[in-house]
């Protein structure tokens, strides 16, 4: 028997380390990542130069803070590094991290492989939002920026989540309610966000269309700022709920004799995820995917405890949506390709190679 | 020409009619002038009419001589004048002048008052004798009895008497006007035309009702000077720009390249429709092929009429098919005018000397490179634009390679998408302030030399789109070179564009952005 333990004890550690081995594997590629990201653009400035734009500019800017100082900047690559590079590819972190928790949040709640904040029609909601703002506020749109769109597309996000909640909840909150409330309000937003096109002129579509495609071309240190604020408000928070996940993703049976108030608990949830998806959108437009693809290849590797897979996910949505935009701003520099559509050449093939494999 | 002795209040009316509408055609040389040279004996009088500056085609029309006429000569082909009983009929004039001569019994004295229905210009009346809709078979020319392809003078003058004299036998309006449109204009012949395509179509009759799909063709066509009357389909972008096209308000709705209303085209039943030709090519062919599907006698012809590489080839294969080759020469010189101007003094300016630009449409960072229009136009206008090099040809740059690449000039694009407000439709002031703080603010621009040098200018896609492209042009062009070109004064050629070619009257879009800042 105490043979037997020390086995099974060893063979935990062993599983436990390979899991920690993945995590550290991920984070050194995200670091990887954003050292390769950082000097990619403008061919003017070389990759020494940028690592040290970087470190001046930080010392530099550091400085300025301690002393009270306003910070001026130092010169074109200091420029280039602080205010177009290093805030797109923190973006791209926090963004990518976000949707994939957000997608395994879902996926843990409603104990369905396909769910994710966008076949619950989050993100049809919040592109129809954006086009309500793109196609009736014409002419609007010059005057508040791209606020309008944004506080649109936001909006309408959380009105699709209190909407499907409110729907589940009168039917009684069960996965397959919520499943069926969101695919109906999907479907609706879509159709709203068509007829917008259809009545629309041709530009306005095809910037509709645009918007759909998801990109990072316009974050600021600002919007890095509020999404960052989510994220550290909530990701603890669902850390420190996983127990609950766990106990939701076996069933609410099971969840009920655990004494988890599954109701209120999957609500909580729901809207939690929600929120953060929806304050990622509604800045890049929509990028799908990394919430359905980050938890599955994070399950595949780690298993499904949530304590461990809400980071794995996390990170793994981090590295792909930044490997998507570097090589979406690499490929055809100085056009870039939208990050919505690298997503998925860079997540499929992952996906398929790691799917693949596991069923041998 | 009617010469009434008798009617002198209807007569009024009728000048005032002449005076009001100006005729082209036939009559582009004036109104005919007549002389009467009276001579009598207190019982028989004898009138020597001579008439000159009378034009080609016309149905003469002389009446109430209550106590009977008789013709003594005349210096017209006898097949060109008939007088019976009270009246005098004259067919053609067939050149710059005739005289004839009738006896009667009354004394006119001189007060002889001149009438003549123009047959080939616009703005003829009605004529007199219509039997019904003439059923217009496809392969013939109208009048041509003796069907030997050609419509002879005598057919033309027989076909205008019969209809003055309201025989039996007369033909329709229709078919007499095309008839005389066709001996004008075609010596009586059929005629070739050609579209942008290349396509060779016979034409046995001018176009009389047309439905165009393609706002640029439309707006060509009024620089030709086509009369609305012509037209009875146009798109919706047509019905939704009132302000521009004011004249095509009440006009039939047809839809657009995207979603056409084949129905409403069939059921205005045209003789011609108007298509892009090299634009949404595909889809157009579809459009033809259901169209002449549907009714073979269709004639389709396609422009594009935006391309300033073919505008000029365009618009003349277009005068040539609506016959309004002298209004399409001097509208073209214009254009060329201005268009020589700028590739003249720009094509002189050695590529390292060329002052670079940033050119973004009203998507953010949306630019254009090679194979794009909007490229082309930045080249003649002598421009190094800075995403040329890039692909595809609508790009989405990095935010950072504009920075980096700290153009000279950059122009914004207005008029569509968000940025829907100025041009034609009018006003946009407000707006366009507003995002041109919103675009000097935007990151880095401050330290771009075009920001920083107060070269950073918001243009609408009205005058740079469309036909209006050249002038967008001349502006890109001051703008990049403004020492070179401080002589040239786009918004005078834009006047000119609107007042001259286009009836419209510069003034009423005093306050409508067409770029921003305006010019000092």
């Amino acid at each position: 028997m105490a043979s037997g333990l020390e086995s099974f004890r060893a063979e935990y550690e062993l599983v436990r380390k390979k899991k920690l081995f993945f995590l550290l594997g991920i984070i050194i590629i995200i670091v990887l990542l954003t050292g390769w990201g950082v000097t990619v653009g403008t061919s003017e400035i070389s990759v020494f130069e940028s690592y040290r734009a970087i470190i001046d500019g930080f010392y530099g800017r550091l400085a300025s803070f301690l002393s009270g100082e306003d910070y001026s900047s130092t010169g074109q690559a200091d420029i280039i590094l602080w205010d177009f590079r290093l805030h797109r590819i923190l973006f791209a972190i926090a963004a990518g991290f976000g949707l994939a928790v957000s997608g395994v949040v879902m996926q843990g709640i409603l104990r369905n492989p396909l769910a994710s904040p966008f076949t619950l029609g989050i993100a049809s909601a919040a592109s129809c939002g954006a086009s309500v703002a793109i196609v009736l506020g014409a002419g609007v749109v010059a005057i508040t920026g791209s606020l309008l769109i944004i506080s649109n597309a936001f909006i309408f996000a959380m009105a699709a989540s209190f909407a499907i909640y409110g729907m589940a909840r009168r039917k009684g909150m069960q996965s397959s309610s919520m499943i069926l409330a969101g695919i109906a309000v999907m479907y609706l937003f879509s159709a709203v966000t068509s007829l917008l096109q259809y009545f629309g002129t041709t530009d306005q579509a095809a910037e509709v269309v645009y918007w759909m495609f998801g990109s990072l071309s316009r974050t600021t240190w600002t919007e890095l700022g509020i999404v960052t604020l989510v994220l550290i408000a909530v990701v603890p928070w669902l850390i420190w709920k996983s127990w609950d996940l766990n106990a939701l993703s076996e069933g609410d049976e099971i969840a009920k004799s655990l004494g988890i108030p599954v109701e209120r608990r999957m609500t909580v949830f729901m809207i939690v995820s929600s929120l953060l998806t929806a304050a990622i959108i509604a800045f890049t437009g929509t990028i799908g995917f990394i919430g359905l693809v980050g938890p599955h290849i994070a399950r595949m590797a780690t298993g499904s405890d949530h304590r461990i897979l809400i980071i794995a996910s996390g990170l793994i949505g981090a590295a792909i949506l930044l490997m998507a935009d570097i090589t979406g701003r690499v490929l055809l520099y100085p056009s870039t390709i939208p990050v919505g559509i690298m997503t998925a050449f860079i997540g499929v093939p992952f996906f398929l190679y790691l799917f693949m494999k596991r069923s041998d | 020409m009617i010469m009434n002795l008798r009617r002198m209040p209807v007569m009024a009316l009728l000048l005032v009619f002449l005076i009001v509408f100006p005729v082209s055609g036939a009559f582009q040389n004036g109104m005919p002038v007549h002389t009467v040279y009276p001579s009598g004996d207190g019982n028989v009088y004898e009138y020597k009419i001579v008439v000159s500056n009378a034009g080609q085609i016309a149905g003469y029309f002389i009446e109430t001589f209550p106590s009977g006429i008789k013709l003594i000569s005349s210096s017209l082909p006898p097949e060109s004048i008939r007088a019976e009983e009270n009246n005098v009929y004259i067919a053609l004039a067939g050149g710059d002048s005739f005289d004839f001569t009738i006896r009667t019994n009354e004394n006119l004295e001189d007060d002889v008052t001149v009438e003549w229905k123009d047959l080939v210009g616009d703005e003829s009346g009605i004529f007199y004798y219509s039997p019904g809709k003439s059923v217009i078979p496809s392969g013939t020319l109208p009048l041509d009895s003796n069907n030997n392809g050609i419509i002879e003078y005598s057919e033309l003058s027989f076909g205008i008497i019969t209809s003055l004299d309201r025989d039996k036998g007369a033909p329709s309006e229709r078919d007499l006007r095309d008839a005389a449109w066709i001996w004008y204009y075609h010596d009586g012949r059929p005629w070739t035309v050609t579209d942008s395509t290349g396509e060779e179509t016979i034409m046995y009759r001018p176009i009389r009702n047309a439905v165009v799909l393609n706002a640029d063709i439309l707006e060509t066509m009024r620089s030709l000077g086509v009369s609305p009357d012509m037209i009875s389909g146009v798109p919706d972008s047509v019905i939704e720009d009132p302000g521009f096209f004011p004249e095509y308000n009440d006009k039939a709705n047809i839809g657009s390249v995207w979603e056409t209303d084949y129905e409403k085209i069939i059921s205005l039943s045209p003789d011609a429709v108007f298509l892009y030709a090299g634009f949404m090519s595909t889809k157009c062919d579809e459009i033809q092929a259901r169209l002449q599907e549907s009714d073979p006698s269709i004639r389709v012809f396609r422009f594009d009429c935006y391309d300033p590489e073919n505008y000029a080839v365009e618009t003349s294969l277009l005068a040539d098919l609506l016959d309004r080759r002298e209004r399409g020469d001097e509208f073209l010189s214009f254009y060329e005018e201005s268009m020589k101007l700028v590739r003249e003094r720009t094509s002189g300016i050695a590529a390292q000397d060329k002052t670079s630009i940033y050119f973004e449409s009203w998507d953010e960072f949306k630019s254009c490179a090679n194979g794009s229009g909007y490229n082309e136009k930045i080249k003649i206008a002598g421009g190094k634009n800075v995403f040329e090099a890039a692909t595809p040809a609508y790009p989405l740059v990095d935010p950072e390679s504009v920075f980096s690449a700290s153009p000279e000039v950059i122009v914004k694009l207005i008029g569509a998408g968000s940025y829907k407000f100025g041009g034609y439709a009018g006003d946009g002031a407000e707006q366009s302030k507003a995002l041109y703080d919103l675009l000097e603010s935007r990151t880095g621009w401050q330290d771009i030399d075009a920001v920083k040098n107060g070269r950073l200018h918001i243009m609408h896609n009205d005058i740079f789109g469309g036909p209006g492209h050249f002038i967008g042009i001349m502006y890109i062009t001051k703008w990049l070179y403004p020492g070179e070109f401080s002589d040239m004064e786009p918004e005078e050629v834009h006047r000119e564009y609107l007042e001259v070619y286009q009836g419209l009257e510069f003034e009423d879009f005093s306050g409508s952005v067409f770029v921003y800042p305006g010019m000092a």
